[in-house]
Order: C-alpha cells, then sequence, then structure tokens
C-alpha cells in the first residue's frame, strides 16, 4: 500500500481501477514524398481531416448538452480544421515542395503560431492552444494513432494522468469515469472545474502519481483530504468502502433538496450564496442551489500577469450573464506583489501576509486598480453587481479606495459609458484593526464581508499551516467570538448587510456558531452549498443562539470547542 | 463585380472566436471572394478563413475594409453588414 498527498479539488471517495492516460509523442520528421505520390498524399491528408472532423463531432455528442464551454471549444477546433485557407496552405506544401502530409501540417500551423502570437492581444495569442489542439487531431489520423480515451475503459476507472488537455477530459465517459488523480494543477486548474461540474471526486497536484501507479492497480481517490492510495491493504479498503457508500448517499439526499428554500426550522431564510474563482462556475453553483455570488476572487485574471480593463470586463460579463440578475460581489485583486512577475510592482518581501498586498497594493499602484474599477462598473450596466475591497486595515484606505472609484465613475460618464446607479462598496472584514473599527466604518461602506480565515490567522497570530503552531488556530476562540460578535451587531445597527465568505461556515460546528452570533448571509464554496442547507434546515434559530451565548460565556478556546461539539451532535446527529 | 465597404466593429468582443466563426460562415454562403483587412493595412485575408479573421486580431472599435468581387458580391455584402449591424448576434 502507497498514499500520496495531492490537493483534493473535487469531493466524494471513489475506490476503482487505475486508467493511465500518457502523454502523446507527435514529433514529426522532415519528410518528402517523390512527385508520383504526391495526389496519393493529398487524398491521405484529406481523409485525415474528414477523420478528424468526426472525432469531433463524436466528442461533442458523448459531452452532450451539460457543460456548454468545452463543447464550444471544441466546435470552433471544427471550424478551424475546416478552413479552407489552411488546406490550401498544406496542399499547395505537398505539392510544390513534396513535404509528406505530416511535414506540411506542422510547418504551415507553426506559421499560424507565429501570426497569432504576434498579435497584441491576449485573447488571440491564447488561441494557439486551439491551434495545437488543431493540430494534435490532424496528426494523429495521419500517424494512425487514437488519442487515449475513456471508451478503452472496461469497467470503471480511476483516470491517473499527467494533466488532462481539456478535449481529453471532454471525451470521457461519466457513467466509467469515478475519480481523477492529476499530477499538476490547483483548485482552478480545468480538470478540477470539470470533475466538480461533474461531481466526479478529484485529487490534482500530486507531482508523480503518474509515474507512480501502475495500469489497472486498485485506487482509492479521496476528494476530501487530498490522498490517493494506491493497492490499498484490506483493512484500509474496508475503511473506505464503507466511507465511499456514506459519501455516494449523503450526495444523493443532499441532491434532492438543492431546490428546498435554506430555511431554519423555525422559519428564519438564510441568504446563500457561492464563492466563485471563474465565472464558468456560475452554473454549477446556481444548479447547487446558490441564490447569488458573495465573493467573486479576482486574482485568476492576473495569473498570466498584468490584465487589461478588457480582459476584466470579459470575465465579469461572462459572470454577470450566467447570473441571470441575482447579485454578484466582485472582491478587487487580493493577491500580493509575488503575483506579478514585472519589475514594477514585483520585490520580494519576506513577511508576504503582512506586506504590500491587496488593497494596500492597489492604493499603490492605482493604475492597476482603476481597470478593474473601471470593467466594475462598466458591467454594472448588465446587472447587479457589488464592489468588495480586501485586506483592508484603516479608513483611510476605503475613504482613498472611494475617491478612485468615484474618479472612474465621472472618466466613464464623460466617455458616456452606460453604468448602473449604485454600485455598492463594502469590505473584507478580516484584519483585526478595522475589525475593531467597525462601528464608524458601517457608516462609511455598504456591507461587510467577514473573511474568517485571514480574521482567525491575524487575529490568533497563528499560521494554520505550520504544523508546530496548527493547533492554535481555534476559530471558537473567546477573542474570536467577541470580535465576530462586535462586527456583526455594528452592522446590524448601522443597518448594513453582514455576511460571511470562508469555508468555516461548512463546516457543522461553525455554522451553527456563526448563525447563532448573528449572521444571515453565508457565502461558500459551490459544492459546500447543500451542506451548509442540509445543517440550516436542521437548526431553530433558538437553539443556535443559545449555544452561541454559551460558548461567549468561556474564557477558554478549549471549553467552547467541548460545548460546541457537544450541543452540535445534538442538534445535528446526521453529520456525525 | 467588385464592392469594397469599411465597417467599424462595435460588438463588444470584436473578431473573437466565435465571431470569426460565424463570418467565415457566412462568407462561405456565397461564391464571391471575400477579402477583409484592416484599415490602412495591403494585407488581407480570406474571409471564408476562420484563422485567416483571427489573424487580423480585430478588437471593438477597430475599421475593417471589406472587398467582395464576384457575381453575388452584392448579396453577400449585403448579408456581411447585417451580420456587423447585429453585432454578430453576441448582445
Amino acid at each position: 500500500m502507497r498514499v500520496k498527498k495531492g490537493i483534493p479539488v473535487s469531493p466524494g471517495i471513489s475506490i476503482a481501477n487505475a486508467m493511465i492516460i500518457g502523454e502523446e509523442d507527435l514529433r514529426v520528421r522532415r519528410r518528402f514524398v517523390p512527385p508520383s505520390r504526391v495526389d496519393d498524399e493529398v487524398r491521405r491528408f484529406d481523409r485525415a481531416i474528414r477523420a478528424a472532423i468526426e472525432d469531433i463531432s463524436e466528442e461533442i455528442s458523448r459531452f452532450g448538452e451539460e457543460l456548454k464551454i468545452p463543447v464550444q471549444v471544441l466546435e470552433s477546433h471544427r471550424d478551424m480544421i475546416c478552413d479552407p485557407t489552411l488546406r490550401r496552405g498544406i496542399v499547395d506544401r505537398i505539392r510544390t515542395e513534396g513535404n509528406s502530409a505530416e511535414y506540411a501540417v506542422t510547418v504551415v500551423l507553426r506559421d499560424y503560431y507565429e501570426r497569432f502570437a504576434s498579435i497584441e492581444s491576449e485573447y488571440i495569442a491564447e488561441r494557439v492552444h486551439d491551434l495545437e489542439e488543431v493540430e494534435k487531431k490532424i496528426l494523429r489520423n495521419l500517424l494512425g494513432r487514437t488519442e487515449a480515451k475513456g471508451e478503452r475503459i472496461r469497467g470503471t476507472a480511476v483516470i491517473i494522468a499527467h494533466n488532462l488537455s481539456p478535449a481529453q477530459t471532454a471525451s470521457i465517459d461519466k457513467e466509467k469515469i469515478q475519480g481523477f488523480a492529476i499530477d499538476v494543477g490547483g483548485r482552478t486548474s480545468h480538470t478540477a472545474i470539470i470533475a466538480r461540474a461533474m461531481q466526479i471526486p478529484a485529487v490534482v497536484g500530486l507531482e508523480d502519481i503518474s509515474q507512480e501507479v501502475a495500469e489497472a492497480e486498485l485506487v482509492i481517490v479521496d476528494g476530501y483530504t487530498g490522498k490517493v492510495i494506491i493497492d490499498p491493504d484490506p483493512a484500509t479498503l474496508e475503511v473506505y468502502q464503507k466511507k465511499a457508500y456514506h459519501s455516494a448517499e449523503f450526495f444523493r439526499h443532499l441532491h434532492e433538496e438543492v431546490r428546498w428554500p435554506a430555511e431554519t426550522l423555525d422559519g428564519y431564510e438564510i441568504y446563500l450564496a457561492a464563492n466563485i474563482e471563474f465565472p464558468e462556475e456560475v452554473e454549477t453553483a446556481l444548479d447547487w442551489g446558490a441564490r447569488g455570488v458573495g465573493l467573486y476572487r479576482t486574482e485568476f485574471l492576473y495569473e498570466d500577469g498584468e490584465p487589461d480593463e478588457k480582459k476584466h470586463f470579459e470575465a465579469y460579463c461572462m459572470a454577470v450573464a450566467a447570473l441571470k440578475q441575482r447579485v454578484l460581489v466582485i472582491r478587487t485583486l487580493d493577491a500580493g506583489a509575488d503575483k506579478f512577475h514585472s519589475e514594477s510592482v514585483g520585490t520580494h518581501e519576506p513577511n508576504p501576509f503582512l506586506g504590500c498586498r491587496s488593497i494596500r497594493l492597489c492604493l499603490l499602484r492605482e493604475d492597476l486598480f482603476r481597470s478593474q474599477i473601471r470593467a466594475v462598473l462598466r458591467v454594472s450596466a448588465l446587472g447587479p453587481v457589488k464592489l468588495m475591497l480586501p485586506m483592508v486595515s484603516s479608513l483611510d484606505e476605503i475613504r482613498r479606495a472611494r475617491a478612485i472609484i468615484r474618479d472612474v465613475r465621472a472618466e466613464l460618464e464623460s466617455e458616456g459609458v452606460e453604468m448602473a446607479e449604485r454600485v455598492p462598496v463594502g469590505i473584507m472584514v478580516e484584519v483585526p484593526s478595522i475589525a475593531l473599527m467597525s462601528e464608524q466604518v458601517a457608516r462609511e461602506v455598504d456591507f461587510f464581508s467577514i473573511g474568517t480565515n485571514d480574521l482567525v490567522q491575524y487575529c490568533l497570530a497563528v499560521d494554520r499551516v505550520n504544523e508546530r503552531v496548527a493547533h492554535l488556530y481555534q476559530p471558537a476562540h473567546p477573542a474570536i467570538l467577541r470580535l465576530l460578535k462586535y462586527v456583526i451587531e455594528a452592522g446590524h445597527n448601522a443597518g448594513i448587510q453582514v455576511s460571511i465568505c470562508g469555508e468555516m461556515c461548512s463546516e457543522p460546528m461553525y455554522t451553527v456558531l456563526l448563525l447563532g452570533l448573528g449572521l444571515r448571509s453565508f457565502s461558500v464554496s459551490p459544492i459546500s452549498l447543500p451542506t451548509v442547507k442540509r445543517i440550516l434546515r436542521q437548526l431553530t434559530m433558538s437553539g443556535a443562539i443559545d449555544v452561541a451565548s454559551q460558548c461567549l460565556a468561556c474564557d477558554e478556546a478549549e471549553e467552547s470547542q467541548a460545548i460546541l461539539q457537544k450541543r452540535v451532535r445534538n442538534l445535528l446527529p446526521d453529520f456525525f | 463585380m467588385e464592392l469594397v465597404r469599411c465597417i467599424k466593429l462595435s460588438n463588444k468582443f470584436g473578431l473573437h472566436a466565435r465571431a470569426s466563426t460565424r463570418l467565415a460562415q457566412l462568407a462561405k454562403e456565397f461564391d464571391s471572394r471575400v477579402k477583409i483587412a484592416r484599415e490602412g493595412s495591403d494585407e488581407e485575408i480570406d474571409g471564408k478563413s476562420i484563422l485567416g479573421i483571427l489573424t487580423l486580431g480585430a478588437e471593438r472599435g477597430q475599421v475593417l475594409r471589406v472587398r467582395v468581387i464576384g457575381e453575388d458580391a452584392e448579396g453577400a455584402m449585403k448579408a456581411i453588414l447585417e451580420l456587423f449591424d447585429r453585432k454578430f448576434d453576441e448582445e
């Protein structure tokens, strides 16, 4: 038995035999054909094109209507393969230079790569990946290879790969795939998103799983903890078989509950929204019962360096369109200088968590901030959006940010750009200094969103990733409870919305506590939505308030933790 | 017959994948040759080629010169202008 640890990106447990999808070798040698064979070569090329088109049509029909984005990607590949200019270019090379079809394909496409790469549009430059797919699809047919696909599977399987292309993921037969275990990637990688959408357990970032597992070996994928167990011993297997059964049952029930209201037993309705990283996730979030997006993390847009206004705008447009007039809360850049490769911002910081990040970076690099604000204000014409400022630590920062937002609005007005009349501006409450100023701050912002992870970490001065102090990371610490209570009350007294975004609210114990402390609005990852709803539906508000006040009376974290555990176990027997 | 028109791109995203596909598909419906260039450039691409259209890298606000040559040039130009007017049915 071997155990590997990666990043869990889609929950659930799967136990099945491994199917390894390898990297393809499609290198092409420089080869020529004699003039007498040229006509045959052209015919061979045309056959490959037709076969490639058929491959795509088949992928599209297999993928179904469920996930719209990949189908569009596949359709654009088909249109590119059908492109008459492309064919003409390749056939010309075969006829005039005597190139083999394979070689002609790579030469002509290389020319397109260069032309695409030279265009000053990030969007077009990214289409290079589409060209690569197109090239592979044609070459595969010329070389007589088939792409490793789900259809090879007999029975069910866990997919093991170094990385999966969108087409490979798209071609997977949902019925047969039980799980994913992938070498590379993170929460936001393509496979992670698809796995979540398909509700298949997945672990990524395993580094070398594709080298560690042999074809058909038995593998357990634990999408909750990120563990992948290869060739489990009988005792481990038994434990996981039970877990898998419970997990499947749990999900089946949750699914039935998605359309029920998020309401406590005594009739208090709670606003449940989703945290997302990609506009593509909106649909999944709505499927899982979200009433809006409570936190749209925009850092991914900065992945390849500084995004321009257009890149921001396009992503926001997509999210707003998918939300169909439900509220979208866009959080401005929440990252440190380490996100940028450019010299202008990037300097090494010895302690980045206390460094120049988020709103601090935005106020330093006003140009960066302005292009994001412009995009947010522009998109406000299309649907309800709110702006959220992260890592605020003083009123001065809020005032300066709001002045910039006002200025950007005036600028857009003078350009005749349409905007919503009002775009609410709120802050993340995650730095203790601003939490302690809640009363004053509540008069100057439109909403609070409590970021529990950072608030706990900054307040208790504990890095929870550091094993030696992780036990000191105690969300039920009396100091945290007092602070939360103060922030929530200050917000409510000023008549502004107070919500919470963070995974803390999807842990049953803390859901009860947060509800009892007065929160009526939660935002969690889409996949956690049904769990939170289920918890809420089994609680009474009075019970939650009672638990919270008992915890508030404690003077030690261990004590409040013990009360929580005992009370919550009684309130929610299903969850333990 | 040969017709030439300059058209400003006013759809939200410019000539991106979907808009390019629509334009190429439309151009293919006609026998006439369709040539497109950025305003002020001599480098024409084939309007029936999605790859060619993408290499224009045309974003919102870009002015394009569209040249249509052939028997059904009039109909082709009319259809292309309409597609631009409808903003490629994006909105």
